[in-house]
């Protein structure tokens, strides 16, 4: 098709040069090459530059890099078959320790039940532009490249593959080898099955169990609305990855933010977790999420990254500065009013958990040519326990009124536990955050 | 942790697979050496996409620590430099997404490649046959002209031409099928020769 508005056989000259031609291709290409001066001189070319590209100086890594990345990975960046929190409970923290931190914790959430002061309904929000100094998050995007693509392509472009960064991250680069994996695999639909499919293992008899009572088994894409009760159970225990069967239905629906709204689809809707329950409800502490079960919330951004993990871990890196520590673990809402805004981190997972952020980002055109302009900058990450995707979004900074709400309360909440809530803790053990990160929020 | 203690022969290397299973186990010191083989070859291609030293640092940082995390998820269904590369080229096309680059520029068809508005570099006027330049020159042109690439066509000329893969390796790194790969290369190329000799404008 190329042939019919180039006369030049641009591919097959570049292939030819790379002798990846087939012999047929050659044969066809010796045939144009003799009556085509231009072509040969082109292909003359590709040649001299190739070899040129070859021989172009690379310069040499500084010496101390490898070092700076051991440094940084010791800082806190665990690899995720031991997850955070996993790492956290076993080496470093003797049973002992762990045991003191949980009888601490009780007595805290005893205490402040007993002086719950009011606080303002919101967190004070960060300005809002975030200088686009660095990100390595946003997904590459584009359009598809060169003629109107094929109707079926064998894989997706790189370019066109919204996400394939975070496809990479957040599946772990699990091993699709040239399939890779496409932009769905992160959609809700995908997400539907991936908890049946990868096991997210905590829960999987009680997620058994519950379908088997009349939920749709594994993550069918579109239950039909009368299904989509029954199969919400079932998907409650199943992203919750962390309690199992009743008792972690009864902890969730207790923890559901207020007013969630209704997810625009059946697809959009299957991995949600809260029900919409009043947080009114929300009365008692939850239990002490373990190592096992603990889930984390992974923000890319282009100021900063950080995670959380529900046990407590939070791990901030930017520029220049890495640091991991311990906080007081999950404690409940104690008020409908404060359920709505973060100030801890059973506050980030509950409305990271939410139907409304399940449900965020679902809306990907499925079509390449539908792709709007604006990349993404930032992305946020719901993992279970095990490091496998619960839900990831990737979204643009700084947020606009359009942004979803969700997203503006997941960041204003992240940017006010780590400017505000953890500083503390954070510049205690690792030095005064670095100027440049104050400003960035 | 058991091999770990026996005696190990100097000269005998720990396979790359055993360096990654300990380095998955959170063996810091196992992933240090996966960092000291691989860096290098990680480094120039990143360098290659971004043609900038300092965000070619922080970038590659950022391609081992991502490998590290997500190390448990390597299955081995490809080489691990392979992985590292497709980690690389990505976190390389992000950064310069995220500075503006626009890659979109890319998607041309391959008819309007020629057309691509790449400046020529200083001092070139008119077609200029490759031959006829000096090699020093030559090399100057191609510096300026690939700095002006779209960065998803100099990541695949460099990593065709610069680290010399076959188009199946290159498929798995770019994430694309290998007809892809082989149209895309085409286009870079005819583009960056174009501006090379001065055509553009």
């Amino acid at each position: 098709m190329k042939q019919e508005t180039n006369p030049h056989p641009h591919e097959l000259l570049s292939a030819f040069s790379d002798q990846v031609a087939t012999p047929e291709e050659a044969a066809r290409l010796q045939e144009h090459l003799r009556d085509c001066a231009e072509c040969r001189q082109l292909l003359h070319d590709l040649t001299a530059l190739a070899t040129a590209i070859g021989e172009e100086a690379v310069p040499a890594p500084p010496p101390q890099l490898a070092a700076r990345i051991r440094q940084r990975i010791e800082a806190g960046s665990p690899p995720r078959t031991t997850p955070m929190a996993a790492s956290f409970w076993r080496s470093p923290f003797p049973p002992a320790l762990a045991a003191t931190l949980l009888m601490a914790t009780t007595l805290f959430l005893i205490w402040r039940r007993e002086h719950v002061v009011p606080t303002p309904a919101g967190i004070q929000a960060p300005p809002a532009s975030v200088p686009v100094a660095k990100s390595e998050t946003g997904p590459v995007s584009d359009k598809p490249a060169g003629p109107p693509p094929p109707p079926s392509r064998e894989k997706p472009d790189i370019a066109m593959n919204e996400g394939l960064d975070r496809n990479l991250e957040n599946l772990g680069y699990i091993g699709k080898g040239t399939e890779r994996s496409t932009p769905e695999e992160d959609s809700p639909a995908a997400a539907g099955e991936a908890p049946a499919a990868r096991g997210f293992a905590p829960a999987p008899t009680a997620a058994r169990q519950d379908a088997s009572l009349g939920g749709h088994v594994t993550g069918e894409p579109s239950p039909s609305p009368e299904e989509e009760s029954q199969s919400r159970d079932y998907l409650d225990v199943i992203t919750a990855s962390g309690l199992t069967g009743e008792a972690y239905k009864k902890a969730m629906e207790k923890k559901a933010p207020a007013e969630v709204p209704k997810a625009k689809d059946n697809r959009t809707s299957a991995p949600a977790l809260s029900d919409g329950v009043s947080a009114g409800m929300v009365e008692e502490s939850l239990p002490l999420v373990s190592a096992e079960e603990a889930r984390s919330l992974a923000y890319e951004g282009p100021g900063f990254s950080a995670t959380f993990s529900e046990d407590g871990l939070v791990t901030l890196v930017a520029r220049g500065y890495a640091c991991s520590v311990t906080v007081p673990p999950s404690q409940a809402a104690p008020d409908g009013a404060r359920a709505r805004s973060i100030d801890d981190l059973a506050g980030l997972f509950r409305t990271a958990s939410s139907r409304e952020f399940l449900a965020t980002g679902s809306t990907r055109e499925d079509a390449p040519t539908a792709k709007p302009a604006a990349p993404a900058t930032s992305n946020l990450a719901l993992r279970n326990a095990q490091g496998d995707p619960i839900h990831s979004v990737p979204f643009n900074e700084p947020l606009s009124q359009e942004s979803p709400q969700v997203l503006r309360t997941l960041s204003q909440g992240i940017h006010s536990l780590i400017f505000q809530r953890y500083r503390k803790e954070l510049e205690s053990r690792c030095g005064p955050l670095p100027a440049t990160l104050h400003s960035a929020p | 942790m058991l091999k770990a203690m026996e005696p190990r022969p100097v000269e005998q290397p720990e396979s790359e697979e055993e360096l990654i299973g300990r380095a998955r186990e959170g063996d810091s010191r196992a992933f240090d050496r996966i960092v000291q083989t691989h860096l290098g070859v990680v480094w120039r291609v990143v360098w290659r996409i971004l043609r900038h030293r300092e965000d070619t640092e922080d970038v590659v940082q950022e391609v081992f620590i991502t490998a590290y995390k997500a190390l448990a998820g390597y299955r081995g269904e490809c080489r691990l430099s392979t992985w590292l590369h497709r980690i690389a080229v990505t976190r390389s096309l992000n950064h310069l997404r995220s500075r503006g680059e626009v890659l979109r520029r890319a998607s041309r068809p391959l008819e309007v490649a020629t057309e691509l508005t790449l400046a020529a570099p200083d001092g070139i006027e008119g077609h200029t046959p490759l031959l006829a330049l000096e090699a020093k020159e030559l090399l100057q042109k191609l510096a300026s002209c690939l700095e002006q690439l779209p960065a998803i066509w100099r990541a695949a000329v460099t990593l065709r031409d610069g680290e010399e893969m076959s188009y199946e390796e290159m498929a798995d790194v770019l994430g694309v099928a290998v007809g892809t790969v082989r149209s895309r290369l085409a286009r870079a190329r005819v583009a960056l020769r174009e501006c090379v000799r001065g055509v553009s404008r």
